[in-house]
C-alpha cells in the first residue's frame, strides 16, 4: 500500500468487493481518504453505505479486495480494533443494561478504555446511570454510543446512520457532540447519512454510494471547485454540453441550467464560462443531489496537495 | 492540545492489557439472569432429592437393611448373605424404592436448560438483537469474548452438574446395595459423570445452533431435539455396545447386572415369548422340578442366552459414555467458535 510516512491515511479501500449469494452489495470500490477529515459517507438505501462500513470495522469479511484503517491495519484485526471507534445503526447496545453496566462492559472488553471520560460525558448529557438502555430515547442512546466509542480514545471512528433515528435537535446536538470530538482528539469520522442537508456544516469530504459503486469521492472544496452551475441561452447548452461533463442538465424554453463538472487543474482555461453564460457556485446539498438523481456519472476530482490537514496517496 | 489535559488523571488507572476477571465480569453480567435461574432450579431439586433422602436413609437404618445385600441370582436382593430373609423389611422400604423412577424422570432432562438457557442464546440473541455490531467491534474482538464465554460457562455448567448429581449420588447410596446402579432403574441417567457430560453437550450444541441460526427460538428447538435425540439414542441404542456384552448360556443362575436381551428358544428352535416361557416353566414345576425349572428345561434341549452387562462395569460404561460426549461437545464448541470467526471475520 502506497502509505506516506506516518501512515496518512485514515481508510484505504482497494478494489474492495462484498458479494451475497448473486448480489453485489459493494463492488469494485476503491477509496483512500487521509486523516483527520470529517467523511459523509451518502447514497441511496440499499447502496452499500452499511455493508463498507461493516467492512472496514471487520464484521464483514470482503469476497474481492481489500480494506485497510489507520495507515495501513487491516481491517478487523487486534490493532484495528483498538484504535477504531464504532458506532452500529441505533447503537446495538444491550437494552438490559444500566448505563453504568454498559459503561463497564465496555472497558472490560476494550484497553486503555477511558472510564472516567465515558462518565463524565453521561453526567454531562444528565443521563442517570441506573438507567436501563432499553428506556432511553434514540438521541440519549445514539448519545452513549458515541460516548463510549470516544472512549475508546479511537483515531478513526466509524458511525453507520448516527443521526436516522434523531429529531431534528437529538440531530444537532448529536453532530455538536461530533465536532466537539474532533476538535479534541483530532480524529477521524467516517459516518453515513442518507440526511444530505447540513452535510456541507459538517463534512469535509464526501463518498458518495450508488448501487454499490463509488460515485463521487473527494474532498468538500476540490469537489465544489470543479463543479459550476451554467446558465445560457438554450441553443448552446448542447454545444457546451460536449465540451464538459454535466451532471444535471435542466432546459427551460429560452434558457439552460447546466450543472458541469469543469476541469481544476486548467482554471484559466475555463475561469470564466463561454460568451453569454453565467457561471455560479453550487452548494454539497445540490451537488449531491444531482449525482444521486443520475447514477451514471461519476467525480473523482485530482488529489490536492499536502496541506496541514492530511495528504492524498 | 486540550485531549492531553482530559487524559492525564485517567490514564495511570487504565489496565495494561484485557484483564480476564473484567471479561469474566462482561460473561456474569450477561447471563445472570440465566445463571441465576438455573442455579434456583438445582438447588430445588437438591432439597427435594435432600428431604427424600432424608427419609429413605432413615429407613434404611431403622429397618437394618444393610444386612440385606443383594446376593447374585436370589430373588431382588430378598435374602442377606447368612440366607435369612429380608421381604418384609424390603416391603416396608418399597415406598422409598418405587420413588427412584418418579425422581429419575423428573431430573433426567435437567442438563438440558444449559442448553436452552445459556448454550442457545448466547450468540443467537447477539446476533437477533444486532448487538454483536458493538461486541464484536470492542478492542477483545470476538474469539476472546467467546472463548472466555465458553470456558467461564462451561467451568459453571460442570460445576452445579457436579454437586448436583453428588446430591444424587448420596440420595441413591441405600440403594446401590439392592438395587445396584445398573439394570432397568433408570439412574445411570442422573448418577455420575454421564450427567454432567450431558449438562456440557447441552451447553456446547446450544451455543452451536445460536452461531449456525442467528435466531433464538430456532436455536433453542434444534438444540433440544439434537440434545433428545443423542440422549435417547445412548440410552436406546448406544450404551449396550460400549463395551462388548457378555454372554450367559444356560447359566445355572440368572446373570445380575444389566440384561441386554434375554432370549429362551425350545429345542426346535423356536423362539418364545415370555408367557411361553413360564408356561414351560410351569410345566417344569407341575412336573415336579419347582425349584430347578430352568436346569430341568436346559436338559431337555432349551436353549436360554442372555446378553448383560455385568453391575461391575458401571463406572466404565459411565466413563465412555461421558467421555464420548465431552469429546463431542468440544468438537461443537471449535465448530462455533470457527463459524463465529468465519461468519464475518
Amino acid at each position: 500500500m502506497n502509505l506516506t510516512p506516518g501512515g496518512e491515511l485514515a481508510l484505504v479501500a482497494t478494489s474492495l468487493g462484498k458479494r451475497y449469494g448473486n448480489m453485489w452489495a459493494l463492488r469494485d470500490c476503491s477509496l483512500s481518504i487521509p486523516q483527520g477529515r470529517v467523511v459523509a459517507l451518502v447514497g441511496p438505501n440499499a447502496a452499500g453505505k452499511t455493508t463498507l462500513l461493516h467492512l472496514a470495522v471487520g464484521l464483514l469479511a470482503p469476497s474481492t479486495g481489500e480494506i485497510s484503517v489507520h495507515g495501513g491495519l487491516p481491517a478487523g484485526g487486534a490493532r484495528a480494533r483498538e484504535c477504531v471507534g464504532f458506532l452500529a445503526q441505533d447503537s446495538a447496545l444491550y437494552p438490559n443494561l444500566s448505563i453504568a453496566d454498559t459503561i463497564r462492559m465496555a472497558g472490560h472488553l476494550n484497553t486503555g478504555f477511558d472510564t472516567a471520560r465515558a462518565k463524565a460525558r453521561i453526567t454531562q448529557l444528565q443521563l442517570p446511570p441506573a438507567q436501563k438502555v432499553g428506556k432511553l430515547s434514540g438521541g440519549q442512546r445514539a448519545q452513549l454510543g458515541l460516548s463510549l466509542a470516544l472512549a475508546k480514545r479511537p483515531r478513526l471512528l466509524i458511525l453507520d446512520e448516527p443521526l436516522s433515528s434523531l429529531d431534528p435537535l437529538a440531530r444537532h446536538e448529536f453532530m455538536a457532540a461530533l465536532m466537539a470530538a474532533v476538535a479534541e482528539d483530532g480524529i477521524s469520522i467516517v459516518f453515513s447519512s442518507h440526511v444530505v442537508s447540513e452535510l456541507e456544516r459538517v463534512a469535509d469530504y464526501l463518498v458518495l454510494l450508488a448501487d454499490g459503486r463509488v460515485q463521487v469521492a473527494g474532498d468538500v472544496d476540490d469537489l465544489l471547485a470543479a463543479h459550476r452551475l451554467y446558465t445560457g441561452p438554450a441553443a448552446q447548452a448542447d454545444r457546451l454540453a460536449a465540451e464538459l461533463p454535466v451532471v444535471r442538465d435542466r432546459r427551460a424554453e429560452a434558457q439552460a441550467h447546466l450543472l458541469v463538472r469543469v476541469p481544476v487543474r486548467t482554471e484559466a482555461a475555463h475561469a470564466e464560462p463561454p460568451e453569454g453564460w453565467q457561471a455560479l457556485q453550487v452548494g454539497l446539498e445540490e451537488l449531491v443531489l444531482a449525482y444521486l438523481r443520475k447514477p451514471g456519472a461519476s467525480a473523482f476530482p485530482e488529489p490536492r496537495e499536502l496541506t496541514g490537514r492530511g495528504t492524498a496517496a | 492540545m486540550t485531549a492531553t489535559t482530559a487524559q492525564a488523571p485517567t490514564r495511570p488507572t487504565r489496565p495494561p492489557h484485557l484483564a480476564f476477571t473484567g471479561l469474566c465480569w462482561v460473561t456474569w453480567r450477561q447471563h445472570r439472569t440465566a445463571l441465576l435461574a438455573i442455579l434456583a432450579v438445582f438447588v430445588f431439586s437438591a432439597l427435594v432429592l435432600v428431604y427424600y433422602g432424608l427419609s429413605m436413609h432413615r429407613d434404611f437404618t431403622s429397618l437394618k437393611l444393610a444386612a440385606c445385600a443383594q446376593v447374585p441370582g436370589s430373588e431382588a436382593g430378598s435374602v442377606n448373605r447368612d440366607g435369612l430373609s429380608c421381604a418384609n423389611e424390603l416391603a416396608d422400604f418399597h415406598g422409598d424404592q418405587n420413588r427412584v423412577s418418579q425422581l429419575m424422570a423428573a431430573f433426567l432432562p435437567l442438563p438440558a436448560v444449559f442448553g436452552l438457557f445459556i448454550g442457545a442464546p448466547l450468540l443467537a440473541r447477539e446476533y437477533e438483537s444486532g448487538t454483536f455490531r458493538f461486541t464484536f467491534t470492542q478492542g477483545a474482538g470476538r474469539t476472546r469474548w467467546l472463548a472466555t464465554k465458553i470456558s467461564v460457562l462451561t467451568a459453571f455448567t460442570i460445576a452445579t452438574a457436579t454437586a448436583f448429581t453428588a446430591v444424587v449420588m448420596w440420595w441413591y447410596a441405600p440403594l446401590v446395595p439392592l438395587d445396584g446402579r445398573i439394570g432397568q432403574t433408570g439412574i445411570p441417567e442422573i448418577y455420575g459423570a454421564v450427567f454432567v457430560a450431558r449438562a456440557v453437550f447441552a451447553l456446547a450444541v446450544g451455543i452451536l445452533a445460536g452461531a449456525a441460526l442467528r435466531r433464538v427460538v430456532p436455536a433453542i428447538g434444534v438444540s433440544l431435539v439434537a440434545w433428545i435425540a443423542v440422549v435417547v439414542l445412548s440410552i436406546t441404542t448406544l450404551r449396550a455396545h460400549l463395551l462388548t456384552p457378555l454372554t450367559a448360556v444356560d447359566a445355572p443362575q440368572n446373570p445380575s447386572g444389566w440384561i441386554v436381551s434375554d432370549v429362551w428358544k425350545s429345542p426346535t428352535g423356536t423362539v418364545l415369548n415370555s408367557s411361553q416361557v413360564a408356561e414351560d416353566l410351569y410345566k417344569a414345576s407341575a412336573a415336579g422340578h419347582k425349584f430347578d425349572g430352568a436346569q430341568y428345561l436346559y436338559q431337555h434341549g432349551y436353549v436360554h442366552t442372555v446378553v448383560y452387562q455385568p453391575a461391575s462395569r458401571f463406572w466404565a460404561l459411565q466413563g465412555i459414555e461421558a467421555g464420548g460426549l465431552v469429546v463431542l461437545s468440544a468438537a461443537l464448541l471449535l465448530a462455533a467458535l470457527w463459524l463465529v470467526r468465519r461468519r464475518a471475520a
